[in-house]
């Protein structure tokens, strides 16, 4: 967009107007070594920490250290044109971003800038990327659930608003999928979904944006892309923006959805950077505050109460594990962070069970309190129940006589699994969820075929969906399963088996 | 400027505050390539450099001096003499409560207008005076450009060009 013609004209008559009146003042200082996105400064001695610095290329940093003699900066930006000697100018205020409604629907740098050939955002004000966390009295606790339409995870791993839920697993696992699946089931719902991507292939983000804009998730979602080939700087400001722009809507009592993708790849572009400037190498050469990284990032993603606003940012962070080892280093300071975890496992995912999600290791610390009270009644026994196939069905490798109470257990268990098993971009609602659980975990699936069992459902909840439609909007709009849905829910699938039940004999 | 110049600049100038004494002496001993040369050559024993400056008639009168430069000599640091005369400088400034300013211009302003300007920075930096260093840079294209202390008045015409692009472009990408 360029400048309207009337704006040139007015910033060229105010120019003129105090053409004699106006001295630049600025604190300068120079540069003494730059390289690898780091320069060290000379002078600057009122500069603050996080400050943001101009170069006289245009291209902006932000104070790191603070030594006696000099200022180390790390670039936010290229560092052609600038050499040994160049004039840095302190801009008086810390790292910030602009935030507002304009930023929906687009696709921004770690600055905030456009990058994804629409044209400028007009932001309505700007937010420091860096803020301290909500306050203790300010948080209320976590009551509402966010469905991430994600059988699996709604029912045994619930999450809730202002809650902190990690996504861990080794890589191709499925672990963005349940991210970008969540995302789109806040459709209609009123969450703002802000996509963090940190050292992600370009090709990837743009995967991401093309699936959100083709099921209509891009209208109210905000992606924030520091891609691999992005400076580490930018990597490491990337959650903070995001977050940042998040809070705005928060303030605002709206609720927000922020997905990091990956916090373990914001440690290492962390990593580089302190090791550029000098900082003492810890375990696994990450600096003595990479803890500190994510718990000031993760701990701003609260509820807060009616007199804040009332608004709510759930956080999912993803980590990348390797070879499953969740007791390394990274993983184990943002399980200790976060809320509770989504463990996913290759060996599951392999085996065709996808979403791959390991119910023994994931947990949600906020648990029932934060899950439609239908999804609690009829998920009850979901785990115990899954717990107990688990533990039966070592038993089948070797030996084929088992009684008919194991058997029973056994068949039981893997309908369950069938029924867990989820495709891509494809949430579902809590209507649709209650149904499943309550015909499964009650043992109404116990005559479908196994091979059959995913198909049946599947097309059970839709038969639901569009005979009975008064029930299934009764329990999405409650929440609640009564026992008249209960009844119906019976009937219309005993109806429903009799007229397919022929296609098993088949 | 290392720390340690800083501290031989302050040993010196709390046995010594005669600026003039110290750099005059100092500035002889750079312009010189050849003493230059042998004071700082590692090939020559302390020894052998501290009998050359024995033998300076300008040291010989100031002894406090001479053993600077002896000191210097045996501790090997007489390569920082460059930055040491800058820290002396400075010290002598802060101890009188003065600043030197870097005025950057295309044509040089007059003796009244250089008194204006050094009263009015003493005003705003609370310094009792104010050393005026002249430079010319025709690329200012008018104006002038004032460094004190860590801070730049810009008063140039390139600067106020510079600062009206920077507001239309803000303007078109927040």
């Amino acid at each position: 967009m360029k400048n309207q013609p009337e704006e040139i004209v007015s910033i060229l008559r105010d120019q003129i107007a105090n053409y004699d009146v106006r001295t630049r003042r600025d604190e300068v200082g120079s540069v003494l070594e730059i390289g690898d996105g780091i320069a060290t400064l000379y002078g600057l001695d009122n500069a603050l920490y996080g400050e943001l610095l101009e170069f006289e290329n245009g291209v902006q940093g932000m104070v790191l250290n603070l030594e006696k003699d000099s200022v180390g900066c790390v670039l936010l930006g290229s560092d052609s044109g600038l050499h040994e000697g160049s004039v840095v100018r302190r801009t008086g205020r810390s790292a910030d971003v602009g935030v507002g409604d304009a930023l929906i629907g687009r696709t921004v740098d770690a600055l905030g800038a456009p990058i994804d050939g629409l044209g400028p955002i007009e932001t309505t004000e700007r937010r420091p990327i860096e803020r301290e966390a909500s306050g203790v009295l300010s948080r209320e606790p976590v009551t509402v659930p966010l469905q991430t339409g994600i059988l699996a995870i709604d029912a045994m791993v619930p999450i809730g608003r202002g809650q902190r839920e990690l996504i861990i697993g080794d890589r191709e696992t499925g672990k963005t999928s349940i991210a970008v699946d969540a995302i789109l089931n806040q459709k209609g719902l009123d969450v703002i979904c802000i996509y963090v991507a940190i050292g992600q292939k370009a090709s990837t983000v743009a995967r991401i944006r093309n699936t959100l804009d083709r099921y209509g998730a891009l209208k109210y979602s905000i992606i924030v892309s520091a891609t691999a080939s992005d400076p580490a700087s930018l990597q490491y400001i990337a959650p903070y923006a995001g977050t940042a722009m998040g809070e705005y809507f928060m303030a605002q009592g709206k609720d927000v959805l922020i997905v990091y993708d990956d916090l373990s790849k914001h440690a290492v572009a962390y990593r580089a950077l302190s090791l550029l400037l000098h900082r003492s190498p810890g375990r696994e050469a990450y600096p003595g505050d990479v803890f500190y990284l994510h718990s000031r990032l993760l701990e701003r993603s609260c509820r807060l109460t009616k007199e804040y606003g009332g608004g709510s940012m759930t956080a999912l962070p993803i980590i990348e594990t390797l070879a499953g080892d969740v007791s390394a280093y990274i993983p184990t300071n943002v399980i200790s962070i976060t809320d509770g975890q989504i463990y996913l496992e290759s060996d599951l995912f392999f085996a065709g069970q996808r979403p791959a999600v390991n119910v023994g290791l994931s947990v949600s610390r906020v648990g029932g309190a934060a899950q439609t009270r239908a999804i609690k009644k009829t998920a009850g026994t979901l785990r115990i129940d899954l717990a107990r196939f688990r533990e039966l069905e070592v038993f089948t490798q070797f030996s084929s006589d088992l009684d008919s109470a194991t058997q029973e257990t056994l068949n039981h268990g893997r309908r369950l699994l069938e029924i867990l098993k989820q495709p891509l971009y494809h949430p579902q609602s809590v209507a649709r969820q209650a149904v499943t659980l309550y015909i499964s975990t009650n043992g109404l699936l116990a005559d479908v075929p196994l091979a059959a069992v995913s198909g049946f459902v599947n097309d059970f909840c839709t038969e639901m969906e569009n005979t009975q439609q008064e029930t299934m909007a009764e329990i999405q709009q409650t929440g609640a399963l009564s026992g008249t849905a209960v009844e119906t829910i019976r009937s219309a699938l005993e109806e429903y088996k009799k007229r397919v039940s022929k296609q098993w004999q088949a | 400027m290392t720390d340690l110049a800083q501290r031989y600049a302050a040993a010196l100038y709390d046995l010594t505050p005669d600026e003039d004494a110290f750099v005059h002496t100092a500035h002889f001993l750079l312009q010189e390539p050849e003493l230059w040369d042998a004071l700082t050559s590692p090939v020559l024993r302390p020894a052998e450099k501290k009998a050359v400056l024995e033998h300076l008639p300008r040291l010989q009168t100031q002894p406090l001096l001479l053993h600077f430069f002896s000191l210097l000599c045996d501790k090997g640091r007489m390569e920082l003499l460059p930055e040491i005369i800058t820290a002396y400088q400075q010290k002598a400034l802060d101890a009188a409560d003065g600043a030197v300013c870097v005025m950057t211009c295309v044509h040089i302003p007059d003796e009244k207008t250089q008194q204006q300007i050094q009263s009015l920075l003493c005003k705003l930096h609370h310094k009792r005076f104010v050393r005026l260093e002249i430079r010319q840079d025709p690329a200012l294209l008018g104006g002038f450009l004032l460094e004190i202390e860590g801070v730049r008045y810009d008063r140039s015409v390139r600067g106020r060009l510079e600062n009206l692009a920077k507001q239309l472009q803000e303007r078109r990408i927040v």
